[in-house]
C-alpha cells in the first residue's frame, strides 16, 4: 500500500480502515473519509481526465462542487453513479471509477489528435461547416452526438434510490464556516430554530488548521467557545453532505442530500440520495467563496491547483498534491496554503506574486522561513506532458525572463463569492472594486449574505461581520438584544488586499491555450474570436462559445469572463453585467427530482367498479384521462378490427353493453340551479319538467365548445349534469369558478358524483326486452318512457336512475347503479342478456357507432377553436336568454360560412381503405402538396354496418361543398380521393333510437 | 414556490393552489349592449402590470375556494388576501 503523497498522522481520514478501488482498471488504495479525489491524490496521479472538446490531458483543480475537470462514471455495487465530480463522492470498497472523454487510454487518447486540426475548431464550427448541404446535417447530427458529452447512460433504469422529505425551520443557514457560526450564535441565544447545511462531510471544513489560524489564543478560544455552542444547541440542526440545488421565492429552498453509504439496492429502504424541500422565515448565504484560476498559457496542466484547495487535501485528508511547490497569487489570503505547508514541515520552493508588496506580516514570516518570493513577475507559459514540470516567467516592467522547475503550481486570481443563490431568487448584483469580485445588493425579499458570500474574505473580519449582520436583522425585527453575550476579541481585522491583475490578458489574445473555462475548453482564442463576430453581449458570447454551460456552471470562470470582456470592450464589470444563474446550483439527478413518483406511482390509474369483469374478458384497456378502459375485448380467433366490428354489429342488430361509469356526473342542487343552467348551457332550461333529459354542448365565454353531455333534471332545483370522461375534473372546476367568482348571488351547491355511480349503457334493438328483463316494474314502451327521459327505480332493493339517452344512435337505456353494486348489476344484465346475445363492447366500437350518426367527440373533432355554429348546432343557441359564449357567437363573423371550417362527412373513393388521422383535405386542382388546406380529417373508421370506411372533418365552406370532391393528402404524401357528405351516415331520420 | 396564504386553511405551498389570473371587470349583465371591441376587450385584455396587482387563487388542493390577493408581480411579496365574496380583506402586512 503505497501512498506517495500520505503525510503521517495527518487529517480526518481513517486509517485503520484502507479501502481498495479501481480507476481505469488498475489497483489503488485509500482511506475511509477520503473523497475519491484525494485518494487519487494521495496515489500520485495527477492525470484524471481528458478535456471535452480538444481532449487535453486535465487534473484535479479544486476539492469541491467547482471542480471543473475530474468527471468520472462510477460503479459501486450494482449502482452507477454517471457524471459525478471526484470530489463529490466518497470511496468504497471495490468501487470502478472510469474518466470519461478518451479512448483508447486516459494516458494516451487518440482524440487528442483532433488538436492538430484545431485551427478549425473555433466557436461555432459545427453550425458554420456542416449546415451545407442543408438536407444533410441530419446524417452529420447523428455522428457530431456521438463524440459530445459526458457520461454514458448504460441502464435503461436509474439504480439509484431516492427520497423527498419537506422540512421547515426559523433560519436556514447554507454554509457551516466561521462566519455560518458567527451568525447562528445570537440567534440560538434568541430561541431561533436553526437548521445549517454543509456540502461537506465535517462541520466547518475551512477550519481544520484552527490551531494556528487565529492570530492568537484568545481568538481561537473564543471561536471554539461559541462554536460548540451552537453545534451543541438543541435547537441546531445540521445536514451533512448537502448540496443547495436552488433558493427561491418566498424563502423556500430544495437541497440534495447524499447518502454516505452505498446500499444494495435489494435494500428498498435507504435511499441513495434526498430531495429536501425546506422553507423557512429567513434564509443565510454562508458558502463563502470560490478562488479564480491564473490565466497563461497551458494553464489547464495537472499540477495546477487552486491554492485553497490544496490547503483542504493537507488538512482534512493529509494529502500534498505534489512536491516543487511554487504559488502564483495576486492577493494575501492565498498564503495561507504556505503556513499550512509549513505546520508540516514543508517549504514551498517559491512565491510569483503579480504585486509590488504584501502585507509585512506575511513578508515577515515568508523572510523568517527562507520562502524565496518573487514580486512582480507572472507566469507566461508552462511546460509539462501529461503533468506541469516546468513554468517560464517574466517581470511584468522589464519582460525578462526566466525558467522554474516546479510540479505542483497554486494559483488564486482573487474570490468570486458564491452569489448564485441570490441571482436565482431574483436579485441583483454589484462589482466591487476593492477585492475585484461582484457582491449581491441585498433587498427586504433576498437572502442575507455573510462571509465570503457577501465579498467578506477575511476570516476575523467575517467573524465580526455576521454576528452584527444578525444583530442588525433582529433589532430591525424589534427582538430585544439588550441581553445577548456578544463576541469577544475580535477586534482588529487584518488589511489583506487584492489586486486586480488583468493587464497582460489582451496581449495573449489569439492563445489557444490559454483556458477561461475548463470544462467546456473554452480559450481566450475562443472568447476574442466570438468578440470579433458580434457576440459581445455576455449571454451572447456564452450561447457562441458554450463558457460556464459545463457540469460546473463556470464556478470559477465566469467572472474572469466578464472581467475579460470588460477589458476587451473597455467597459467596467457592471456595465458587462452577470450571469444569469439558473437552478440547480449543483448538478441533480431527475431521479431525485422525481423522487418516488415514477412508474405506477407518477399518476393515480382510476379504474371503474367493472374493471376486474373487464380484464377476465380480454378487454384491451386504453388511457382516457387517468381512466383505464376497455378499447375491445379481444377473441382468440380475431384481429383487432374483426373484434370491433362484430361488436359493432351486435350494437346494432342486437344488443350491445358498454362499461360508461367514466362519464363524468356532476349534481347542481339548488333553488337557483335553473338560473346557473341558463347561464353555463346554451340550451334553454326553464321549461325543462322533471324527468327530462336534454343533449348540450358546454362553451366558453369566447364562443367556443369545451365540453358536451345530457343534463337530466332529477327533481325540482336538482339537476344531474355529464360531461365528457377526461373533462369531469376541468369542468368541475370551472363551474365552481363561475360560482364563486362571478355568481355569488346564486344559491347553489355542485356535488362530483363520478365515482358513486356506475353507468352501464344497454344499446341496441334488443335493449327495451332486456332492460323489461331487469326492472319488471317499469313499463319501458315508447309512450311511458320516451326518448330523453329519466325515471329512479330500484334493482334488488338497490337504488337506480335509468337516463334514455343514446350516443349509439340506437335504442339505449343508461342505467347508473350505486357503484359498490356495478358489478353485481353488471353480471344480472348479462344472466339475463343470454339469450339475446348479448356483447360488450369497448371505446373503439362506440367511437365507430357515434361517428356514423355524425356525434361529436370533444377534444377530436373540436379543437378549441370549433363553435356551435361549426359543427352544425346552431339551434341549440337560445336567443331568449344570455349564456357563456353568446356575446362573442353574436359577432358577424361567426356567422360567415365562408370564414369557417365546418364539420362534414367525408366517403373515400375507396371504400375499404381507412384515411388517416389528420390528413389534409385539399381541392382537386390543388396540385401543391405543402401548400394551403381546406381543412382536416378529425375522425376516421370503417363502418361494418355500411361496409366501408368514412370520416368526419372540418372543411372550410364545407356546408356549401356537400356532394363535391376533395383530395385527401396525409402526412406521408399519399394522396386519396373523397366526397364531401352531410356528417351522417346511418339511420339518418334518426328513427332507431326514439 | 410561493406561501399561499388561504382565507380559509392559512399559509400553504403554492403546488395546492390553481391560478386564476389577474382579476377582471365583473362580467357585463347584458353583454349584446357592448360593442365588438367592448366585448373582446372584457374577454382578452388584461393590465398584466409589473408591481402590484391583485390575483385570483383557487385552492384546488384542500378547501377548494377562491380568493384574492394582492402581490407584487417584480418581488412577488403578497401584501393583502381578500375574501372575494365582499372583497373584505382577510390579511394585511405592512
Amino acid at each position: 500500500m503505497k501512498q506517495i503523497n500520505r503525510l503521517k498522522d495527518v487529517g480526518l481520514i481513517d486509517r485503520s480502515k484502507p479501502i481498495e478501488f479501481y480507476f481505469n482498471g488498475s489497483k489503488l488504495y485509500g482511506f475511509k473519509g477520503d473523497t475519491l479525489a484525494s485518494a487519487l491524490l494521495s496515489n500520485g496521479v495527477y492525470l484524471t481526465s481528458r478535456s471535452i472538446k480538444h481532449h487535453r490531458p486535465r487534473g484535479l483543480f479544486t476539492h469541491d462542487l467547482s471542480e471543473p475537470n475530474s468527471i468520472m462514471q462510477v460503479n459501486v455495487k450494482d449502482k452507477e453513479f454517471i457524471n459525478v465530480s471526484a470530489t463529490d463522492i466518497y470511496i468504497y470498497p471495490n468501487m470502478k471509477v472510469r474518466n470519461i472523454n478518451s479512448w483508447p487510454s486516459l494516458e494516451f487518447d487518440l482524440y487528442a489528435l483532433k488538436r492538430i486540426f484545431s485551427k478549425f475548431f473555433q466557436p461555432g464550427f459545427i453550425y458554420k461547416t456542416f449546415m451545407w448541404p442543408r438536407l444533410l446535417w441530419g446524417f452529420y447530427e447523428k455522428l457530431i452526438r456521438k463524440t459530445k458529452g459526458f457520461g454514458k447512460l448504460k441502464s435503461d433504469d436509474d439504480s439509484l434510490r431516492y427520497e423527498k422529505k419537506h422540512s421547515n425551520t426559523d433560519i436556514l443557514i447554507i454554509g457551516t464556516g466561521p462566519s455560518a457560526i458567527s451568525f447562528a450564535y445570537p440567534a440560538l441565544q434568541l430561541g431561533c430554530k436553526i437548521l445549517m447545511v454543509e456540502q461537506d462531510s465535517n462541520v466547518s471544513p475551512t477550519m481544520l488548521n484552527i490551531d494556528y489560524i487565529f492570530k492568537n489564543n484568545d481568538q481561537k478560544n473564543e471561536f471554539i467557545k461559541i462554536k460548540n455552542y451552537v453545534l451543541k444547541h438543541s435547537n441546531t440542526k445540521i445536514l451533512l453532505n448537502t448540496k443547495v440545488s436552488s433558493v427561491n421565492d418566498h424563502n423556500f429552498s430544495t437541497l440534495i442530500q447524499n447518502s454516505t453509504i452505498i446500499n444494495d439496492s435489494n435494500n428498498i429502504y435507504l435511499p441513495d440520495q434526498i430531495l429536501w424541500k425546506i422553507r423557512s422565515e429567513k434564509i443565510v448565504i454562508a458558502a463563502g467563496s470560490v478562488e479564480r484560476p491564473m490565466l497563461f498559457d497551458n494553464n489547464d496542466l495537472p499540477g495546477i491547483m487552486s491554492s485553497n484547495s490544496i490547503s483542504t487535501y493537507i488538512n482534512k485528508f493529509g494529502v500534498i498534491p505534489g512536491k516543487n511547490i511554487i504559488l502564483y497569487t495576486n492577493n494575501d489570503y492565498s498564503y495561507q496554503m504556505v503556513f499550512d505547508l509549513l505546520q508540516y514541515g514543508i517549504k514551498i520552493n517559491a512565491v510569483i506574486d503579480v504585486r509590488k508588496n504584501i502585507h509585512k506580516e506575511i513578508l515577515n514570516k515568508l523572510e523568517k522561513n527562507n520562502i524565496k518570493i518573487i514580486f512582480d513577475h507572472e507566469i507566461i507559459k508552462a511546460f509539462g506532458n501529461n503533468c506541469i514540470n516546468e513554468i517560464y516567467i517574466s517581470s511584468i516592467n522589464t519582460r525578462k525572463k526566466i525558467t522554474i522547475k516546479c510540479n505542483l503550481l497554486a494559483v488564486s486570481n482573487g474570490f468570486s463569492p458564491v452569489n448564485q443563490f441570490h441571482i436565482q431568487s431574483g436579485g441583483s448584483l454589484k462589482y466591487f472594486d476593492k477585492t475585484d469580485c461582484f457582491i449581491p445588493v441585498e433587498t427586504k425579499f433576498s437572502p442575507l449574505h455573510i462571509g465570503g458570500s457577501a465579498g467578506v474574505f477575511d476570516l476575523v473580519e467575517s467573524i465580526k461581520y455576521s454576528y452584527l449582520k444578525a444583530i442588525k436583522m433582529f433589532d430591525n425585527q424589534k427582538q430585544d438584544i439588550t441581553n445577548l453575550i456578544p463576541i469577544k476579541n475580535f477586534g482588529s481585522i487584518d488589511k489583506y488586499t487584492i489586486s486586480k491583475f488583468r493587464s497582460s490578458f489582451l496581449s495573449k489574445m489569439n492563445s489557444k491555450n490559454v483556458f477561461v473555462d475548463y470544462q467546456t475548453d473554452t480559450s481566450l482564442f475562443d472568447i476574442n474570436y466570438a468578440v470579433k463576430e458580434g457576440f459581445v453581449f455576455l449571454d451572447h458570447l456564452r450561447r457562441y462559445t458554450l463558457f460556464g454551460t459545463g457540469i460546473d456552471q463556470g464556478k470559477q470562470s465566469n467572472d474572469n469572463i466578464i472581467f475579460l470582456l470588460a477589458d476587451i470592450l473597455n467597459l467596467s464589470p457592471d456595465q458587462i453585467g452577470h450571469i444569469k444563474s439558473r437552478p440547480p446550483f449543483s448538478s441533480v439527478n431527475f431521479g431525485a427530482i422525481s423522487g418516488r413518483n415514477n412508474n405506477s406511482f407518477f399518476d393515480p390509474i382510476r379504474r371503474t367498479s367493472i374493471h376486474n369483469w373487464h380484464e377476465r374478458n380480454n378487454a384491451i384497456f386504453e388511457n382516457v384521462g387517468q381512466w383505464k378502459r376497455p378499447l375491445y375485448y379481444a377473441k382468440s380467433n380475431e384481429n383487432m378490427q374483426e373484434s370491433v366490428n362484430r361488436e359493432c354489429l351486435a350494437v346494432r342488430n342486437s344488443v350491445g353493453v358498454i362499461d360508461a361509469s367514466t362519464l363524468g356526473k356532476i349534481e347542481v342542487v339548488g333553488p337557483d340551479s335553473v338560473d346557473f343552467l341558463n347561464m353555463i348551457y346554451p340550451n334553454k332550461f326553464s321549461s325543462m319538467k322533471t324527468g327530462k333529459c336534454k343533449y348540450s354542448l358546454m362553451l366558453n365565454d369566447k364562443g367556443m365548445i369545451f365540453d358536451d353531455g345530457v343534463i337530466a333534471k332529477l327533481n325540482e332545483n336538482h339537476y344531474l349534469i355529464h360531461t365528457t370522461s377526461g373533462g369531469a375534473t376541468t369542468v368541475m372546476d370551472w363551474l365552481e369558478q363561475w360560482l364563486q367568482t362571478e355568481w355569488h348571488n346564486f344559491n347553489v351547491t355542485l356535488r362530483s358524483v363520478t365515482d358513486q355511480w356506475t353507468t352501464i349503457s344497454i344499446n341496441g334493438p334488443k335493449s327495451r326486452i332486456l332492460a323489461s328483463k331487469l326492472f319488471k316494474n317499469i313499463d319501458f314502451s315508447n309512450e311511458s318512457f320516451s326518448f330523453m327521459s329519466y325515471q329512479e327505480t330500484s334493482f334488488d332493493n338497490i337504488p337506480v336512475r335509468i337516463f334514455r339517452v343514446s350516443f349509439s344512435g340506437e335504442l339505449c337505456f343508461e342505467i347508473n347503479v350505486p357503484s359498490n353494486y356495478g358489478q353485481y348489476f353488471w353480471n344480472k344484465t348479462f344472466e339475463l342478456g343470454r339469450n339475446l346475445s348479448i356483447v360488450p363492447y369497448g371505446t373503439e366500437a362506440m367511437h365507430i357507432l357515434r361517428a356514423e350518426k355524425g356525434y361529436i367527440i370533444v377534444g377530436q373533432d373540436t379543437d378549441g377553436s370549433v363553435t356551435p355554429i361549426d359543427i352544425g348546432a346552431i339551434k341549440m343557441l337560445s336567443k331568449s336568454k344570455d349564456f357563456l359564449g353568446k356575446r362573442s357567437l353574436n359577432r358577424v363573423f361567426f356567422h360567415d360560412n365562408n370564414n369557417r371550417k365546418q364539420l362534414v362527412g367525408l366517403i373515400p373513393d375507396n371504400s375499404k381503405k381507412i384515411i388517416k388521422d389528420g390528413a389534409h383535405i385539399k381541392t382537386l386542382q390543388d396540385q401543391i402538396l405543402s401548400g394551403d388546406i381546406l381543412g382536416h380529417v378529425t375522425s376516421t373508421y370503417f363502418s361494418p354496418i355500411l361496409n366501408k370506411s368514412f370520416a368526419l372533418g372540418l372543411v372550410k365552406n364545407g356546408y356549401s361543398m356537400i356532394d363535391q370532391k376533395v383530395l385527401i393528402v396525409d402526412m406521408n404524401l399519399n394522396k386519396s380521393y373523397a366526397t364531401i357528405t352531410k356528417p351522417i351516415f346511418y339511420d339518418k331520420e334518426g328513427l332507431k333510437q326514439k | 414556490m410561493l406561501l399561499i396564504e388561504c382565507i380559509y386553511c392559512g399559509e400553504r405551498d403554492e403546488t395546492e393552489f390553481d391560478y386564476g389570473g389577474e382579476i377582471r371587470d365583473k362580467r357585463p349583465v347584458d353583454p349584446d349592449n357592448l360593442s365588438d371591441i367592448e366585448w373582446a376587450d372584457f374577454i382578452f385584455s388584461r393590465k398584466n402590470i409589473n408591481g402590484i396587482h391583485i390575483e385570483q387563487w383557487f385552492h384546488s388542493g384542500g378547501c377548494r375556494q377562491w380568493f384574492n390577493i394582492q402581490r407584487n408581480t417584480y418581488t412577488n411579496e403578497i401584501t393583502k388576501v381578500f375574501n372575494l365574496k365582499n372583497q373584505q380583506i382577510i390579511r394585511e402586512k405592512n
